[in-house]
C-alpha cells in the first residue's frame, strides 16, 4: 500500500495541476455566483450598467464597455455603448451560468435585459427585454439581483405593484429569458415554514447569494419603489418613509426554495457575500442605515445568526455603506461608503472581529466597487439611484479604475461619465476574451497554486 | 499574466474531429503490432490472449484524469489479486515523443506492480489507438509545452483481445472487479 | 410514501481521510509541506480509487460533492415543488445497438435523466462525475423495483466521431452481466449535423473558444447540465457540479411522483385575518426597539368583485344621496370599465404608474407609507396623497380645491409631470384606443363612443363615486340609534367635537347624515410653517426601530431637490389672502389615511387632535376659528376614539374589490394592438 504515498510524493507538482481543475466551482465575487465561469486573469472589460440622465446625452439607460486591459489600445478608453431605450432605474447586473449573457435589472420599469456578451465581448448585444416580469411573477416590482443558478437565473424583487412597498419576492426565470416561479419573502401572515427567530418578518428582499456547500441562499431586505424611487432628501425627512426599510436577513434551503430562518438585521441590510474558502461557511452583509457589518453564520446546532460584528464609521454621521467586495481568499472586505465618498478596507483575519485597516476617497460620492480575482485591480462608480445621488457639485458620476498593491490604491485612470454624456454609472462587471476560450488549466497553474497556498 | 478561465465543464477539442483513423484491423492484426515494454523489451498485444485484460490509454504528463484512472486501476488489481482472480493490465501512452519506455517505467513504479506499460514506434501506436477508436490529439499549452486529448475510459478485453465494455472514469474500482469477475464467469 | 436512498457507505470525512494516509505509511518528512493539499489529493483518490463510492472529504469544495455524502440534510421530497423549466427536445440519435431512435423512445414513458459525455473528457467533475452519479442511480434502480420503473438514465455523446455506436455498446455493457442491464442507456449521433440542433436545444451550444486577440480559436467548451425530464418531456431540474447528487436526485424525483400521485405540495392558505385587509404592516411602535413586525403576505389576498353600484344608489348609513351629475353615466358597466382604468398602470408614460399607486386601496385609498406622494421615475409631489373614500360628496377636489369635478379632475394627475407622466391627452386616449383589453367596452356604456376625453373621466368618475364608506360605528349609533354601537368615550368625544373642541365647525354634522367636512377653505398654519418658517438645524431621522440620529439639515439637503413653497389657495386665486388655505378633509375613514394634512406632516391622530388643541399655527392669516382648546389629556383620547370609530363596516367589500381588479401588468404578451403600444410620443 505505500506505493500511494510515493506516488503522491513523486507526481506532486503533477497533481497540483489537478487541483486547479478541481478548483473550478469556486469563483470569485466579481461573477458573482459560484456556478458562473470566473475571470482569474486580466479583466478586458467593465460592462458598467449605466442610467440615462434626463437631458444628458440621448437620456437613456445603457450599457457602457470600458476598455480596461493595460495592454490595449484602447485602455482606460469608452469602447462601446449600446442605449436601451427609456429611464429604467438602472441598477443591478448579473451574468447566466454559462456567463453568455448579463442580465441587468430596471427596478423603476422592471423590465429586464440580456445582453449577449459571448458573441463580441467588446460590442454586448442586446439579445431580449423581458418586459412582462411583473405580470409574469404575480406583481413583483423591481428586479434587482440576477442571480445565476444552474440552467436558470434567480432574480430578486424590491417591490410589488400593488402599493409599491417593500413586500416581494424572489423569481426564477430559465436561462432563455422565460419565467418560471416565484418565491415570495416570509411574512408574519405567511411563514412558509420559516422560523421567525427575532422581532421582525418584513417580507422585504434585496441581494441574494448561494453557499452550495451549505444548500443555502441568504437573501437580504432593502425597501420598496415609493423609497428606493424618492428623493433621498425627501425621504429622510419623511418619518413615515423612514420606517418602510428591511431589517431582515432570510436564510433559505437552496434546494427546496424554502425560506428557514428569518435572522433579526435591523438597518437595511444590502449585499451579501459569501465566503469562498470551503471551511468558512458564513455571508456577510453590510446594514445601510445603521452602518454595521454583519456576519450570518451557523451555530453548532446547524441554526443560523446573524452577529453584528463591526461599525462602519460612525452610524450618527450617516456614512451609508453600500456596496462591498469581498476577497478571494476572504482576508478583506472592501466597503464604499455613499455619503462620505470613502472606500474602507476591513481586515478579516478573524472575521467575527473585521478591523478597519485602509480607507480613501474616492470622490464626492461612491456607490459600487468591483475587484479582480487577484485583487490587484478595483474599480469604482458613483451613482447609487437616480433620485438618492448627491445633488449640485457634489453629483460626480465617473468610473475609476486603480492597483491595490496591498497597501494603497492607486488610481489608474478615471472616466467622467457626466462630461462623456452617459449617465450615472452603476454596476460593474467584467468581460474577457479569455472567458470564452477553453484555456487549459496548465497555464494557470503557478498563479493559482500560490493562492491556494496558506 | 496570461488571461485564464477556470470552468467547470469538459474541455472540447474539435480539432481532433479532422484526424481520419481506420478500422480496418482485425483482431488478430492489433495483437500481432510490435509495440515496446517499459523494460524496452518488444512486446504484442498477443502476448496476453488467453487472458482478461484491462487496458487504458494515457500519458505520464497527465495532469488529472491519468493518475486517478492509474489509481484506480491499482485499487481494482489489487482486490483481484486478494481474490485470486488472474487479469492482465496494459498502460498504451498516447505520448511516444515523451514517454520512453524509462519514464514509463518509473511512472508505473507508483501504480500496480502488474501494470505492463506499452509505447511504440509512431505508427504502430497509431494503429493500435485508431483500432480501439482512442481519440489522441496534441493540445499545445501556452507555456510551449503540450496535453494529449485522448479517450480515457478503461477497455475491459476478452481472452481473444476484443474489446467487452468500456468503463467510464467515475465509476468505482469494485465496478472493475464486478465485471471482471463476471466476464470470467460468462467465459468459462 | 415512497422511500428509497442510495445506499449509504459510512461517511468518511477529513479527519478519516488524513487517517488513512497515515495507514498509508506517509510520513511527515516525506510528504509535501502543504499537508492540507495532499489531504485533498488523498481524498480525491480515495474516492476514485476506492472501492467504495461514497467515499469523499464533503467539507473541501475542490471535489464535486456528488462523488460524496451531503453534508446537509436532503430536503423532504414533496415539501417543495419543482415548477418546470421548458420542454426537453426529442431528436434523432442512434442507439447503442447503433438504430436511429428518438430520444423520447430512449426516455422510455419515464423520468429521464440526460446527460452529454464524450469519451476524451478529461475534467473530474465534468463526465467522470456525471458517471459516478449514474452509477448509484443505477444500483439504487438495481436494488428498488419501483425506482427501476420510474427511471431512465441516458447519456449522449458530444462527440460522434469518436463515439461510434460500438463504443456506446462497450459502455452499456458494463451492466450486460447485472440484473438491471437497460437502465442506463448510451447514445449517439451520427455526425456533428445531426447533433448540432440537440446541443441547441439543450442550452449544451459548445462554445467557439476566443484568444486574447479576439480570433476565434479551434477549442470548445461548455457547461455540465444533467436535465431531469418528466414523462410529459417537461424539464423539471437541472444539476450542474456543486449538487448533482443522488440524493437529491432521488429527492427531487420522489417529489414528482408524489406531485402526480396528487399528494398535496405545499401549505394550506392561512386563516382569514382581521388584519388582511391593511397594509402591509402597520408599523405600529416602530419608534420603539421593541417593535415587532405584524406583515400580511401579498400573495394570499384574495380579490371579489362586488355590485359597487349599490354604494352609490343607496350609501351605507350615515351618508346622504350622492350628489350626481345628471349627465354621469352610472352603471355596472361604467363603474366596471372606471375601475378597469383606475388600476390600470400602463396609463402612465412608462406603464408604472395607475391611480391606485397613490390611492391605495388598503391603505385608505390614500397612502400611509410616506408623508407627500412621489410620481413616475421618482418624481417629488408636494402634497400628501388624499383619500378618495366618499370623494362623491367632494365639492372642491385636490388639497387646494382647484377642481369641482371627478370627470374633469382625473386629467391632472393623468397629465402631471410628476404623477402619471403622460404627455398628452391625446397620448392617453391612444394608449386606451391600442389596448385589446378595451375593445368595445367604451362603446358599450358611451353610445358607441371611442375612448375620448369626455368617457374616459366619466368612467374614473362613476368608479370613485362608488367608494361610499360608512355605516360605523358611530353612524350605527348617531343615526341607527344602536347605543351599544360605541363606548362612552366616542360619544363624549364627539360631544367635544361639536362642543368644546370646535371640530364640527368645519367637519360637518347634520342631524340625518355626516359629511365630516364643510368642503371649504382653511388656513391652519401647516402651509405658513413650511413655506415661511426657517427649518430647524437638524432633523431627527429614524435609522431602525429604536435608533434616531439627529442630521445636520444640509446633509439632506445635499441629497434632496428642494420642494416649492406650498401656497395652497392662493395659486388658485392670485388673492393674497387665500395663501395658505386648504381644503378641508372628511373625517370618515380618516383612521385608515395616515400621515394626515396636506403635506402629511402629522403621522397619527393624536397628533393631529394636539395640534388643533394648540389652536394650529399662529400666522398672520390663521383662520380664527382655530384657536387653542384647553382640552385635557382625556379629552384628546376621546377624541382620537371618535375618529377611530368612523371606520366603515363596508371597507372590507370595497377592498377585496379592488383587490380583484386587474392592474394591466402584461407586458410582452401585452394585448395590445396594431402598432402603438405607447412607447414614447
Amino acid at each position: 500500500m505505500n506505493t500511494y504515498c510515493r506516488f503522491f510524493a513523486a507526481t506532486f507538482t503533477v497533481f497540483s495541476l489537478l487541483l486547479v481543475t478541481l478548483s473550478a466551482s469556486q469563483a470569485d465575487e466579481t461573477c458573482q455566483s459560484p456556478y458562473m465561469a470566473k475571470i482569474e486573469g486580466q479583466e478586458d472589460f467593465v460592462y458598467v450598467w449605466t442610467l440615462g440622465v434626463e437631458g444628458l446625452g440621448d437620456g437613456q439607460d445603457k450599457l457602457v464597455t470600458v476598455d480596461v486591459n493595460p495592454a490595449s489600445a484602447n485602455y482606460g478608453k469608452v469602447i462601446h455603448s449600446l442605449s436601451v431605450g427609456g429611464r429604467n432605474e438602472a441598477h443591478h447586473s448579473g451574468f447566466s451560468d454559462d456567463r453568455r449573457f448579463l442580465w441587468a435589472g430596471g427596478l423603476d420599469t422592471s423590465k429586464v435585459f440580456l445582453f449577449d456578451v459571448h458573441s463580441d465581448p467588446a460590442r454586448p448585444k442586446l439579445h431580449k427585454v423581458i418586459d412582462d416580469f411583473v405580470a409574469s411573477s404575480g406583481g413583483v416590482v423591481g428586479p434587482h439581483t440576477t442571480y445565476a443558478l444552474p440552467g436558470r437565473m434567480m432574480i430578486t424583487g424590491l417591490s410589488n405593484n400593488r402599493d409599491h412597498g417593500g413586500r416581494t419576492a424572489m423569481v426564477e426565470y430559465s436561462n432563455s429569458g422565460d419565467y418560471i416561479t416565484t418565491h415570495w419573502m416570509p411574512t408574519d401572515e405567511e411563514l412558509n415554514g420559516a422560523v421567525k427567530s427575532g422581532q421582525f418578518a418584513d417580507g422585504y428582499g434585496y441581494d441574494v447569494r448561494a453557499l452550495p456547500r451549505r444548500n443555502v441562499l441568504v437573501s437580504s431586505s432593502f425597501t420598496g419603489w415609493s423609497n428606493y424611487m424618492m428623493d433621498l432628501g425627501k425621504l429622510m425627512g419623511d418619518a413615515e418613509a423612514m420606517q418602510r426599510f428591511g431589517n431582515t436577513v432570510v436564510v433559505w434551503d437552496l434546494h427546496s426554495r424554502k425560506p428557514k430562518h428569518i435572522l433579526d438585521v435591523p438597518g437595511a441590510p444590502l449585499e451579501v457575500r459569501c465566503a469562498w474558502r470551503p471551511e468558512h461557511n458564513w455571508c456577510l452583509t453590510t446594514s445601510a442605515l445603521t452602518s454595521k457589518i454583519w456576519m450570518i453564520h451557523e451555530d453548532e446546532k446547524g441554526a443560523w445568526q446573524a452577529t453584528d460584528v463591526a461599525d462602519i464609521g460612525v452610524a450618527a454621521d450617516l456614512p451609508f455603506p453600500v456596496d462591498i467586495s469581498i476577497m478571494a481568499d476572504d482576508s478583506a472586505l472592501w466597503v464604499n461608503t455613499f455619503m462620505d465618498g470613502k472606500t474602507r478596507l476591513f481586515d478579516l483575519s478573524d472575521p467575527m472581529h473585521p478591523k478597519q485597516v485602509y480607507e480613501k476617497q474616492i470622490g464626492s460620492q461612491v456607490n459600487m466597487v468591483s475587484q479582480s480575482w487577484d485583487g490587484k485591480r478595483a474599480y469604482y462608480t458613483t451613482s447609487l439611484l437616480a433620485n438618492w445621488d448627491k445633488k449640485g457639485e457634489d453629483n460626480q458620476q465617473f468610473f475609476k479604475a486603480y492597483h491595490w498593491d496591498g497597501k494603497a490604491l492607486q488610481e489608474q485612470f478615471a472616466i467622467d461619465f457626466t462630461s462623456a454624456k452617459l449617465g450615472r454609472p452603476h454596476q460593474m462587471r467584467f468581460g474577457a476574451y479569455a472567458l470564452y476560450a477553453g484555456t487549459k488549466a496548465e497555464q494557470l497553474q503557478d498563479d493559482h497554486l500560490a493562492s491556494l497556498e496558506d | 499574466m496570461s488571461p485564464g478561465l477556470r470552468h467547470s465543464g469538459c474541455v472540447l477539442l474539435l480539432c481532433c474531429l479532422l484526424q481520419p483513423w481506420t478500422m480496418a484491423i482485425a483482431g488478430e492484426g492489433v495483437g500481432a503490432i510490435p509495440l515496446i515494454d517499459q523494460d524496452g523489451a518488444d512486446f504484442r498485444l498477443s502476448a496476453v490472449h488467453g487472458s482478461v485484460v484491462l487496458l487504458l490509454f494515457g500519458f505520464t504528463h497527465c495532469p488529472h484524469i491519468c493518475p486517478l484512472e492509474m489509481s484506480r486501476l491499482t485499487a481494482a488489481l489489487e482486490t483481484l489479486e486478494s481474490r485470486g482472480q488472474e487479469v492482465k493490465a496494459i498502460f498504451i501512452t498516447v505520448d511516444p515523443q515523451r514517454d520512453s519506455p524509462a519514464v514509463i517505467k518509473s511512472y508505473l513504479s507508483h501504480f500496480h506492480p502488474t501494470i505492463i506499460g506499452l509505447t511504440g514506434m509512431p505508427g504502430n501506436l497509431d494503429a493500435v489507438t485508431d483500432y480501439y477508436r482512442v481519440k489522441r490529439v496534441q493540445a499545445p499549452t501556452t507555456q510551449g509545452s503540450y496535453l494529449v486529448d485522448h479517450g480515457n475510459s478503461l477497455y475491459l478485453l476478452n481472452a481473444q483481445g476484443e474489446p467487452e465494455a468500456l468503463v467510464p472514469p467515475g465509476l468505482p474500482s469494485s465496478h472493475i472487479v464486478n465485471l471482471v469477475a463476471a466476464l470470467q464467469e460468462h467465459t468459462h | 410514501m415512497i422511500t428509497w436512498r442510495v445506499w449509504k457507505t459510512e461517511a468518511v470525512h477529513c479527519n478519516t481521510a488524513r487517517r488513512i494516509s497515515l495507514q498509508t505509511g506517509c510520513r511527515c518528512g516525506f510528504c509535501p509541506a502543504n499537508f492540507r493539499m495532499l489531504r485533498r489529493l488523498l481524498i480525491i483518490v480515495v474516492i476514485l480509487a476506492g472501492t467504495s463510492p461514497g467515499q469523499v472529504c464533503a467539507a473541501g469544495e475542490l471535489i464535486a460533492p456528488g462523488y460524496g455524502t451531503l453534508d446537509y440534510v436532503v430536503p423532504t421530497a414533496g415539501s417543495y415543488a419543482l415548477p418546470p423549466l421548458g420542454g426537453a427536445a426529442d431528436a434523432l440519435v442512434v442507439d447503442s445497438n447503433g438504430s436511429e431512435r428518438q430520444l423520447y423512445q430512449l426516455f422510455g414513458e419515464r423520468y429521464a435523466l440526460l446527460s452529454f459525455m464524450y469519451s476524451s473528457c478529461s475534467d473530474v467533475n465534468g463526465c467522470p462525475l456525471t458517471a459516478h452519479v449514474f452509477y448509484r442511480l443505477q444500483r439504487a434502480m438495481a436494488q428498488n423495483p419501483l425506482l427501476a420503473k420510474s427511471l431512465k438514465l441516458v447519456s449522449l455523446s458530444f462527440d460522434p466521431e469518436h463515439d461510434t455506436p460500438q463504443n456506446m455498446h462497450l459502455y452499456a455493457n458494463n451492466f450486460r452481466h447485472t440484473d438491471a442491464p437497460d437502465h442506463w442507456r448510451f447514445a449517439t449521433t451520427r455526425n456533428q449535423q445531426q447533433l448540432a440542433p440537440i446541443l441547441q436545444a439543450y442550452s449544451q451550444d459548445v462554445q467557439q473558444a476566443l484568444a486574447t486577440n479576439g480570433l476565434p480559436t479551434t477549442d470548445f467548451y461548455h457547461v455540465l447540465r444533467v436535465f431531469l425530464i418528466d414523462p410529459q418531456r417537461r424539464i423539471r431540474n437541472i444539476y450542474s457540479v456543486s449538487f448533482l447528487h443522488a440524493d437529491l436526485i432521488l429527492a427531487d424525483l420522489e417529489t414528482l411522483l408524489l406531485q402526480e400521485r396528487g399528494t398535496q405540495v405545499g401549505r394550506q392558505p392561512p386563516p382569514e385575518r382581521p388584519g388582511s385587509f391593511g397594509p402591509g404592516d402597520r408599523k405600529q411602535g416602530y419608534a420603539r426597539a421593541d417593535y415587532r413586525t405584524d406583515s400580511l403576505a401579498l400573495q394570499n389576498r384574495e380579490g371579489q368583485v362586488t355590485d359597487l353600484l349599490r354604494y352609490a344608489s343607496n350609501p351605507p348609513l350615515g351618508l346622504p344621496a350622492v350628489p350626481r351629475p345628471h349627465e354621469l353615466v352610472l352603471s355596472p358597466a361604467s363603474i366596471a370599465l372606471g375601475r378597469k382604468l383606475f388600476f390600470d398602470r400602463r396609463l402612465s408614460l412608462n406603464k408604472t404608474f395607475s391611480c391606485a399607486m397613490c390611492h391605495v386601496p388598503e391603505q385608505g385609498f390614500a397612502n400611509n407609507e410616506m408623508a407627500t406622494a412621489v410620481g413616475i421615475e421618482g418624481r417629488s409631489v408636494r402634497r400628501n396623497a388624499p383619500s378618495l373614500l366618499n370623494v362623491a360628496y367632494a365639492s372642491r377636489l385636490f388639497h387646494d380645491g382647484r377642481e369641482d369635478r371627478l370627470s374633469q379632475q382625473v386629467w391632472a394627475p393623468l397629465l402631471a409631470a410628476n404623477e402619471m407622466g403622460n404627455p398628452s391627452i391625446g397620448y392617453v386616449i391612444n394608449t386606451i384606443r391600442s389596448l385589446a383589453d378595451y375593445d368595445g367596452l367604451f362603446a358599450a356604456v358611451y353610445d358607441a363612443q371611442q375612448p375620448g376625453m369626455q368617457n374616459i373621466g366619466d368612467a374614473l368618475a362613476a368608479y370613485q363615486m362608488t367608494l361610499n364608506a360608512a355605516d360605523s360605528p358611530f353612524d350605527r349609533w348617531y343615526f341607527g340609534g344602536d347605543a351599544q354601537a360605541v363606548g362612552a368615550a366616542v360619544k363624549h368625544g364627539f360631544e367635544l367635537f361639536r362642543g368644546k373642541a370646535g371640530c364640527a365647525s368645519c367637519h360637518t354634522v347634520t342631524k340625518d347624515y355626516a359629511l365630516f367636512s364643510d368642503y371649504a377653505m382653511h388656513n391652519t398654519g401647516v402651509g405658513y410653517l413650511s413655506s415661511q418658517v426657517n427649518s430647524a438645524a437638524t432633523v431627527q431621522v429614524q435609522l431602525a426601530p429604536g435608533v434616531f440620529v439627529d442630521v445636520q439639515r444640509e446633509v439632506l439637503e445635499r441629497v434632496g431637490e428642494p420642494l416649492a413653497a406650498d401656497l395652497g389657495l392662493y395659486e388658485i386665486t392670485e388673492n393674497p389672502a387665500d395663501r395658505w388655505k386648504f381644503k378641508t378633509p372628511t373625517l370618515r375613514n380618516v383612521a385608515l389615511s395616515a400621515p394626515y394634512m396636506h403635506d402629511g406632516s402629522l403621522t397619527s391622530l393624536r397628533e393631529v387632535v394636539e395640534f388643533y388643541n394648540r389652536g394650529g399655527i399662529a400666522n398672520p392669516l390663521l383662520d380664527p376659528l382655530l384657536r387653542p382648546l384647553q382640552l385635557q389629556e382625556q379629552e384628546v383620547d376621546a377624541l382620537v376614539a371618535l375618529l377611530q370609530a368612523l371606520n366603515g363596516s363596508n371597507l372590507p367589500v370595497l377592498l377585496r374589490d379592488a383587490f380583484a381588479a386587474p392592474v394591466g401588468d402584461t407586458g410582452g404578451a401585452s394585448p395590445a394592438k396594431g402598432g402603438q403600444r405607447g412607447q414614447g410620443s
